[in-house]
């Protein structure tokens, strides 16, 4: 009979017994569907135990015919004296001959339509006026009206995630959605700067907040990264060397102060926002919307203000994505505080060297906006030092 | 007589909704009684116009009703009926009673809006608003094309009791003197945004 060895699991009884007898036992699994079962014992003369002179190779099949193993196979699991399971994959036995597998190809991708969405939104939002703006790990992130058809808003949908048990699935999704809305509101409660939770649905997970309309800070930066650099290029002609106050207008400086004491209220009413990037800051736009009884006058769309032209710097500091924010525990504040701004740090830092100089106008109005703001600070100086993770210990 | 707007919801194109206000009711409570014996013909969810400060909440809550009932896996209704729903939905917490005690129609309510979806075809404006001239003694108020006059009769200090607003308020200390006539407007704007604001988060983080 012909068989295909594909998987030979080995593993040894238990470590003791191992080592009493030198051997480990030995089971042969055929792909086939007629799955065979081969056992093998070796008898060494350190087995006291065992008496039986000769290797005892049983075999079983559902056809009830015997089973033949090639001494090169069984050579080789027995050359792989170890503890734990060794699977090792063998071509098709055939006498004593052994022939290589072809190799495993991947399955091939299902065609993806670049036209259609990867995961469609739940009920009962349709495809009519939906626009997707970003999506990461987490959730995808549509723009749309609700309630009204002058009411802009953004939907944050955390499609299910099909390698998890669906009821933890659930049960996470809703956590992560409702503990988000939470902050949110509490948030905007307490007078800070963040969208409007709109409504939700936790069970299909889907959450729906205003629509902030004008740039992010990010926007901004790069703008002004670029004109730095324009200005530094056109100096070096003359002058070597740039002297850091004139980089910052009043302009900018006027906005990262904005940004400092924007930071430090939402610390200072508990809540840490977890990504803080200067891409989750943004700038609502100085007309904004009101949730209702204004109609017509759409908002100025964020891909209208980082063109060629210069992002306006007014407009409200407006805090977005909340979705890694959290309350922070009281003996944990300065630590949560600190890796905030250290992530907002990391953010200017990636835009262009000269905006640590902004980054330091940010933290002074940091410092003087709360009076926590010392502690948080001074934990800044040991997150530098070590990064966001704290170490692991143990 | 009663002046019924139809209003398309987004994502809810199918379902719209009848909305009608009317001033100076006299008979409250014949529609009260009418509500509580569930006579069918009655199946409005009526709501006392003081509670309402802008349209935002009430079609918050009228999405979700019918959400609910499109959805039952997801989001199932809670109450009964979906018109019982809406009423459900505007409170901030899960007291049926209590949410028709504070939002729904009183014995000595004057101020109203009726409010019918149209869940099956036969329901139209036409059809509710005859119905409603018939049975509600009362003047017609006319809430606008996008509904920006359903707040006009907000009692701004209800509002604020029903949705405990002015606990985090005062110790924000956020309120800032006005200095002008103007800028007093302008402030009274502010906070009335930001009330719908809140009371949107509250209404969604209902029960949760």
């Amino acid at each position: 009979m012909m068989l295909r060895l594909h998987d030979v699991l080995f593993s040894t009884p238990s470590p003791k017994v191992a080592a009493n007898r030198g051997w480990g036992g030995v089971r042969v699994w055929y792909n086939d569907s007629n799955a065979g079962h081969v056992s093998y014992h070796p008898n060494t003369d350190s087995s006291p135990k065992n008496s039986q002179a000769a290797p005892i190779v049983r075999a079983t099949t559902q056809s009830k015919s015997p089973v033949h193993v090639s001494p090169q196979l069984l050579c080789l699991v027995f050359s792989l004296q170890s503890t734990g399971i060794i699977i090792v994959t063998m071509a098709p036995v055939a006498a004593a001959t052994i022939e290589p597998v072809p190799p495993v190809r991947p399955p091939t991708p299902p065609p993806s339509d670049p036209s259609r969405p990867l995961h469609t939104l739940p009920p009962p939002f349709t495809s009519s006026n939906l626009q997707l703006l970003a999506q990461g790990a987490e959730a995808l992130v549509y723009k749309t009206t609700f309630l009204s058809p002058t009411t802009q808003c953004v939907v944050k949908y955390r499609p299910p995630k099909p390698y998890r048990h669906p009821t933890l699935d659930k049960r996470l999704t809703k956590a992560r959605l409702l503990a988000e809305a939470r902050v949110l509101v509490r948030a905007g409660r307490e007078g800070v700067s963040v969208p409007t939770v709109l409504g939700a649905d936790w069970e299909a997970g889907w959450l729906v907040l205003g629509w902030i309309g004008g740039g992010s800070v990010r926007a901004v930066l790069d703008a002004w990264a670029d004109r730095v650099k324009n200005r530094i290029k056109a100096q070096e002609d003359e002058i070597q060397g740039q002297d850091p106050v004139e980089i910052g207008d009043e302009g900018m400086l006027d906005l990262m102060r904005r940004i400092g004491i924007c930071v430090g209220h939402l610390h200072s009413i508990g809540i840490a926002h977890g990504d803080l990037t200067t891409s989750n800051i943004m700038l609502k736009s100085p007309s904004p919307d009101p949730p209702s009884t204004t109609n017509g006058q759409t908002p100025v769309q964020s891909s209208d203000s980082t063109g060629s032209a210069v992002p306006s710097l007014a407009g409200e500091v407006t805090l977005i994505d909340f979705g890694l924010a959290s309350h922070m525990m009281a003996h944990a504040v300065d630590e949560e505080g600190a890796v905030d701004l250290y992530v907002l740090e990391r953010a200017f830092a990636a835009t262009h060297p000269a905006a640590e100089y902004l980054f330091a106008e940010v933290l002074k109005s940091y410092q003087g906006s709360w009076k926590g703001a010392r502690g948080v600070l001074k934990r800044l100086d040991d997150v530098r030092l070590r990064g966001r993770k704290r170490s692991m210990l143990g | 007589m009663a002046i019924v707007r139809t209003f398309s919801l987004p994502h809810f194109d199918d379902y719209p909704v009848q909305v009608a206000m009317f001033t100076e009711v006299t008979n409250a409570n014949f529609l009260r009684s009418q509500l509580l014996e569930a006579n069918p013909e009655f199946d409005y969810a009526f709501l006392d116009a003081s509670m309402i400060i802008s349209s935002l909440p009430l079609f918050h809550a009228i999405a979700h009703a019918i959400h609910s009932v499109l959805s039952p896996t997801t989001s199932p209704l809670r109450t009964r009926t979906p018109h019982s729903e809406i009423v459900f939905r505007l409170h901030s917490n899960n007291n049926i009673g209590e949410s028709y005690r504070k939002f729904g129609i009183a014995d000595d309510t004057t101020n109203l809006i009726a409010i019918k979806l149209s869940l099956t075809p036969e329901v139209t404006n036409a059809s509710v608003a005859d119905h409603l001239t018939a049975v509600v003694q009362g003047v017609g108020v006319d809430e606008g094309e996008d509904g920006g006059q359903l707040g006009m009769f907000a009692d701004m200090a209800k509002i604020r009791k029903v949705y405990k607003l002015n606990d985090v308020r005062s110790k924000g200390k956020v309120a800032k003197k006005p200095e002008s006539k103007d800028q007093d407007e302008q402030t009274k704007v502010n906070e009335r945004v930001r009330m719908e604001r809140d009371i949107m988060g509250i209404m969604t983080l209902k029960g949760s």
